[in-house]
């Protein structure tokens, strides 16, 4: 074909139009992901969600128990076909997450990285007529030279904080300008924390323990979550005491547990006092000191070794020992160093009767039968946590608050230019952009038109854009 | 009676005080700004007293006093107060103190009639045994102060643009979740039945403020300078509540991980702060925007406003669970 023939460069035009719709259509579809209007949706979508996710029990925190309790049989299925209490782990959740992390690199490339430039990079001088077609403004008159003027417009600015710029009769006054920089550097660290969030769930493990002194249990048999890059190490966990302290009045106010850590070959890897709030870290994995609690209540009865499982109920500890039909004997111990309470009920008595008290280590006789408070034995709970990606989460905290902290800074950037009149007065016109605290800057624009308008014994007139 | 119940009191005192003082100055208009001026010296000695009482009760407690209710509601006043006299100073508003006034006057009266326990200083469970109290609870408490200072002037904004239905509205959600949460202190109180006064007295408000704010949309906005005054203020104490609120449940999941091995678990008190972030995070993408009415961005602020108190008190006083359960009132 001919290259210059019609049909060839109707064929080019075809082709130049349809590259250029197709380019068309990438730049609106990538603003579009970008755009604050998307932000807003996808924000108020998952604040929605997450409120009701906050307010539906999730299965992971309640048990099957509670929520049926709560919402009844039908109410529970109608919840979970909507997939609501599991809402952090449903579809709906997760689509929201990565359309806003959509939508933040869209953001970020289009509008972050000027903004972040334009930090840098100062700003092109406005003549006055710009000001006065761009900005909201205000006009006063110079009665001396327009140095004069000049110096006191500059010397006021200072004084408010503001850092000027001067090109000939223009002038730049700026001011918190490290405010432009809290988009840009929260954006940034919701992007280390997405990437913090994936290495976590690609390479972390956790899980929960319960010991009682002289256990020795393995991580990988008691792991709640496996990783999907690395393998959980086959180490032990040895309980060598465990033990809690008490307030004058008998609460709770420290449980505390002492381990020793071992690989596969015995070795000790380390070993330490664990307790809420100090937790140990041994080679990048956690133990934090998570539950303690009386596990079974242990009784000699006629020389003969008998372990009660107890159970917390309120201050106390109780366990419940079938000892004939319609008989049971009911302990009641508040902790290792008291006394132990022993009951009997029959099932025709609406109260059970107390029948004796008995430090650790007491006997007493009950009928024909010898029975010893032998004591207590406890169990801690113990969790442990392996995650790499906690350092890049970290870090990204440390961008939110800094990005955060920056919002509260107002930003200004004020132009100003002297013009002059057809009467040949000379006349300076300060102007600001409309931006997120526009009511204080144009109180400001007044105040400060006002105070060199009145230096200059001249009126002052004021106009908004 | 306890020389910290003794300052406690006489910060109440003075708060309804002051109060009363800002209503006679309606209608005394001739003395009015000598009124105003008393008033606000009495606000000011409620707001010495209070940071007195706060730091007796540290002395005798031996540790930073924020561990129950009680205690959080004193921090919560002396927010309010701070922010008040603050605002005060910067923009000249020493006529608005009846909004900070009445404010912490409820606040007073309803600390005052908790269960007695809830005034008992009483040792700390082993959760709260940690410096990170003291670093993660006292900037979320005074967030909460300035967002809901935050959005009690976006209501005198939507009042004096001509907004009273809009403002009529947020006025009905405020006192109908403030109400739930604080009637949820109460033992005896049906859960059940509160959470179906707060969600749907609150679905009803919501509901009339988006008819409201649909009907006036194309009313022009009064212009008066007070209404952009209220909105400048209200944006104000957002923008300065918002990296507090990061910043507290930043180092909640910092502390979080420290105790309980887990930064995040989406517990109900730490997803709602999350949904409360969310929505104030979209109040100033909003604001970004240059061209945005003050009545849409007040809105938002009672809105937030309503966020707000249900991560402060709802979500405990209103029968969720959850590792802050701790902050429920032991019966």
């Amino acid at each position: 074909m001919n290259q210059s023939s019609p049909r060839h460069r109707d064929t080019t035009t075809e082709l130049e139009n349809s590259r250029s719709w197709l380019s068309w259509m990438f730049v609106n579809f990538v603003e579009s992901l970008g755009s604050l209007r998307l932000a807003l949706i996808l924000l108020a979508s998952l604040a929605l969600l997450t409120l009701i996710g906050a307010w539906v029990p999730q299965s992971g925190q309640v048990d099957e128990a509670t929520l049926l309790e709560r919402f009844g049989k039908d109410g529970l299925r109608l919840l979970n076909t909507f997939g609501l209490t599991n809402l952090f782990c449903s579809p709906a959740y997760i689509a929201c997450l990565t359309l806003i992390f959509v939508n933040l690199l869209a953001c970020t490339a289009l509008r972050m990285v000027p903004r972040f430039k334009k930090h840098f990079i100062e700003q092109d001088f406005l003549d006055g007529w710009q000001i006065k077609e761009q900005c909201h403004h205000v006009i006063y008159q110079l009665a001396d030279s327009s140095t004069e003027g000049t110096k006191q417009l500059v010397s006021e600015m200072s004084r408010c904080g503001f850092r000027t710029r001067q090109s000939a009769n223009r002038f730049i006054f700026d001011k918190g300008k490290i405010g432009h920089l809290a988009a840009p550097i929260t954006h940034f660290g919701l992007f280390l924390l997405l990437i913090g969030v994936i290495v976590t769930a690609l390479t972390s493990y956790k899980g929960t323990i319960y010991l009682k002194p002289g256990d020795l249990l393995p991580f990988p048999g008691t792991a709640a979550s496996r990783p999907l890059i690395g393998k959980i190490p086959h180490w032990t966990v040895e309980l060598t005491d465990s033990h809690r302290d008490l307030y004058k009045s008998g609460a709770a106010r420290q449980w505390y547990s002492t381990v020793n850590l071992r690989d596969t070959n015995g070795h000790k890897l380390g070993a330490g006092t664990i307790s809420v709030n100090t937790p140990l870290s041994v080679a990048g994995v956690d133990l934090n000191q998570a539950d303690w609690a009386l596990d079974s209540a242990r009784l000699s009865v006629d020389g003969h070794s008998l372990n009660v499982p107890l159970k917390e109920m309120g201050t106390e500890s109780m366990g419940v020992l079938p000892i004939a039909p319609g008989f049971l004997m009911i302990l009641a111990v508040a902790g290792p160093e008291t006394p132990m309470r022993i009951y009997f009920k029959h099932e025709g008595h609406a109260t059970p009767r107390l029948v004796a008290v008995l430090n650790c280590g007491s006997s007493t006789k009950l009928g024909d039968v010898t029975m010893t408070n032998s004591g207590v034995t406890v169990r801690t709970g113990l969790q442990f946590k392996h995650d790499p990606g906690l350092p890049i989460v970290y870090l990204s905290f440390l961008f939110f608050v800094l990005g955060a902290a920056l919002v509260a800074i107002p930003s200004y950037t004020v132009f100003a230019a002297i013009i002059t009149t057809p009467g040949n007065n000379l006349q300076v016109v300060l102007g600001s952009r409309k931006g997120k605290f526009a009511s204080c800057i144009k109180r400001e624009l007044n105040r400060l038109a006002g105070k060199l308008g009145d230096i200059n014994n001249q009126k002052v007139s004021v106009c908004d854009s | 009676m306890t020389a910290e119940l003794t300052v406690t009191n006489m910060a109440g005192i003075s708060s309804i005080v002051a109060f009363w003082i800002f209503s006679a100055s309606n209608l005394v208009r001739r003395a009015q700004g000598l009124l105003h001026k008393a008033a606000n010296a009495v606000l000011m000695l409620s707001f010495l007293s209070i940071t007195v009482a706060i730091i007796v009760r540290a002395i005798v407690a031996a540790r930073f006093p924020i561990a129950n209710l009680y205690e959080s509601l004193l921090l919560f006043s002396w927010g309010i107060l701070a922010a008040y006299l603050w605002l005060s100073r910067a923009y000249k508003l020493q006529y608005t103190g009846w909004l900070a006034a009445l404010t912490v006057s409820c606040i007073f009266l309803y600390a005052s009639w908790l269960p007695a326990n809830q005034h008992e200083i009483v040792p700390l469970m082993p959760a709260l045994v940690s410096g990170w109290r003291a670093i993660h609870v006292p900037p979320l408490i005074v967030s909460y102060a300035l967002l809901v200072l935050g959005g009690l002037f976006a209501v005198r904004q939507l009042w004096i643009d001509n907004r009273r239905s809009l403002a009529a509205a947020s006025v009905a959600a405020i006192a109908i979740s403030i109400s739930s949460a604080a009637l949820g202190a109460f033992p005896l109180v049906d859960h059940f039945a509160l959470q179906l006064w707060f969600w749907g007295g609150t679905v009803v408000c919501l509901a009339w403020i988006v008819c409201a704010f649909a009907a006036n949309a194309a009313a022009p906005l009064s212009g008066e300078a007070k209404a952009e005054l209220y909105d400048e203020i209200s944006q104000r104490c957002i923008t300065i509540a918002f990296p507090l609120l990061t910043f507290g449940i930043i180092t909640g999941a910092l502390w979080a991980n420290h105790a309980w091995g887990s930064y995040w678990s989406f517990d109900p008190k730490e997803s709602m702060s999350l949904a409360t972030w969310l929505s104030y995070a979209a109040y100033l993408h909003i604001r970004a925007n240059h061209n945005t009415r003050a009545d849409l961005t007040s809105v938002l602020a009672v809105l937030g406003l309503l966020l707000t108190l249900l991560t402060y008190l709802g979500f405990t006083f209103l029968g969720f669970g959850g590792l802050h359960s701790y902050g429920q009132i032991a019966t």
